[in-house]
């Protein structure tokens, strides 16, 4: 790719522009392409699109990106979307949950127990609720995944848990995943991947097909207790 | 039957005067306002609980069965004690948490196994207050007990709350026990709508102060 200079150059070659009027383009074209260029507002749900990998826009009010690869393997989705996967740059605003192949799913789990989504399409694939949509997992005491939308997934699993660090407050637990039609397998994983605890936490997986199956010591013994 | 509230501090207070509100002023309210108050502790929660443990030493010879409701409840019916009723031979009535519960440690874990559950202490119902003195007097040892272990074993914190005390407590004492429909307490409704077009006859819940 040519300079700005370069195309000067040339533009006052074929016009026979000379000194001061060439100086003065240049620092036009140099303004012109240094100004902050507003980025593109999308208004339908933003689907995959390899060829705008790295490209950055506007969907509802938050800046999104189509993932490169790099920013996939960063951010641990390896394997589960492709490249020109769109999906929130700072990803502090929702949890995210991922379907197999199709569109970034948003699913709120709100510490005020709301929750919200964006809007895709129903798919019976499987869900990956990654909890780095959480984004100061540090102030997250409560989690309350609304679980009125998961029956449209054959399963939910979890990831980045380890990230969170939970209170109980009150008589509510702290991490209420009931209902979340998730095997034990993923509740044993999603028990693996929680940090050690000090705290008063409470986990609740009851109302799963994995909830009478799974291993409650692997999250005991790290200070949690836990509803079945 | 005697009502018995405690709210130390001034949100529990307007709790407290929400459920007086809906129970039309019925129900005897310990603040610290109260001639009997003493500071337990410097930490607000923890000086709030223990006095909630403490609750029956608080309340003037009385032979009426005692009804305890934390100050947080209040009901939407006009009159809902009007089906309220244990077995005459009834020590103690509670609301149980449902779910099999997994503790961090082996104390909590007995006391839930000796019930087979969780017992919320939002709604009590005492026999009588020689009852009520004898499961608080235990009730409160427990509790500061419990409290010698926060932030020093696993998963124990004053966040715990007052319930595991009073597990332990009354798996010390021999009375009678009875289950109380959910009715009784439904603390786990989170909307205002799911409150309005519930059928309970008693709630739980730090929002909506204006409901009544």
């Amino acid at each position: 790719m040519s300079t700005i200079q370069q195309d000067i150059d040339q533009i006052a070659n074929e016009v026979a522009i000379g000194g001061n009027t060439k100086t003065r383009i240049a620092a036009i074209l140099e303004r012109i392409y240094n100004e902050p260029k507003p980025l593109e507002v999308v208004t339908n749900y933003p689907t995959t699109t390899p060829l705008k990998a790295g490209q950055r826009f506007i969907y509802k009010g938050n800046e999104w990106h189509y993932m490169t690869q790099e920013e996939i393997d960063s951010t641990g989705w390896t394997g589960l979307v492709s490249v020109g996967f769109p999906a929130p740059v700072s990803k502090n605003i929702c949890a995210a949950i991922l379907l197999p192949s199709v569109e970034y799913y948003d699913e709120v789990a709100s510490i005020n127990n709301i929750a919200y989504r964006t809007g895709a399409t129903q798919s019976s694939g499987f869900a990956v609720l990654d909890f780095i949509g959480f984004g100061t997992l540090a102030s997250v005491y409560k989690i309350f995944i609304i679980s009125n939308l998961v029956s449209l997934f054959q399963n939910v699993k979890f990831k980045n848990a380890n990230l969170l660090i939970l209170e109980d407050i009150g008589t509510r637990v702290s991490f209420n995943c009931t209902s979340l039609n998730t095997d034990a397998t993923n509740i044993n994983d999603l028990f693996t991947q929680l940090p050690a605890t000090v705290k008063t936490a409470t986990i609740d997986v009851s109302g799963n097909p994995g909830s009478g199956t799974c291993d409650p010591f692997i999250a005991t013994s790290k200070g949690y207790t836990v509803i079945t | 039957m005697k009502l018995f509230s405690v709210a130390i501090g001034e949100k529990y207070e307007l709790e407290a005067q929400r459920l007086n509100r809906s129970l039309g002023g019925i129900v005897e309210v310990f603040t610290k306002d109260s001639p009997q108050y003493l500071q337990k502790s410097a930490d607000p929660l923890i000086d709030g609980l223990w006095h909630k443990t403490n609750f029956a030493n608080y309340i003037e010879e009385t032979a009426e069965p005692i009804i305890f409701i934390d100050a947080d409840a209040f009901t939407l019916k006009e009159n809902p004690f009007a089906d309220f009723s244990v077995d005459e031979n009834t020590d103690f009535a509670y609301v149980p948490y449902s779910g099999n519960w997994h503790l961090p440690d082996t104390i909590r874990q007995e006391a839930y196994n000796f019930h087979g559950h969780k017992i919320n202490s939002g709604f009590m119902y005492f026999k009588n207050l020689e009852v009520a003195k004898a499961i608080c007097n235990q009730w409160q040892y427990e509790y500061l007990e419990r409290e010698k272990l926060y932030n020093v074993q696993a998963g124990t914190s004053k966040h715990e709350y007052d319930e595991w005390a009073l597990m332990i407590a009354l798996s010390k004492l021999n009375f009678t026990a009875e289950i109380l429909d959910k009715k009784w307490n439904n603390w786990t409704l989170n909307t205002k709508e799911e409150i309005l077009t519930s059928d309970s006859n008693l709630f739980q819940s730090h929002d909506f102060l204006n409901i009544v």
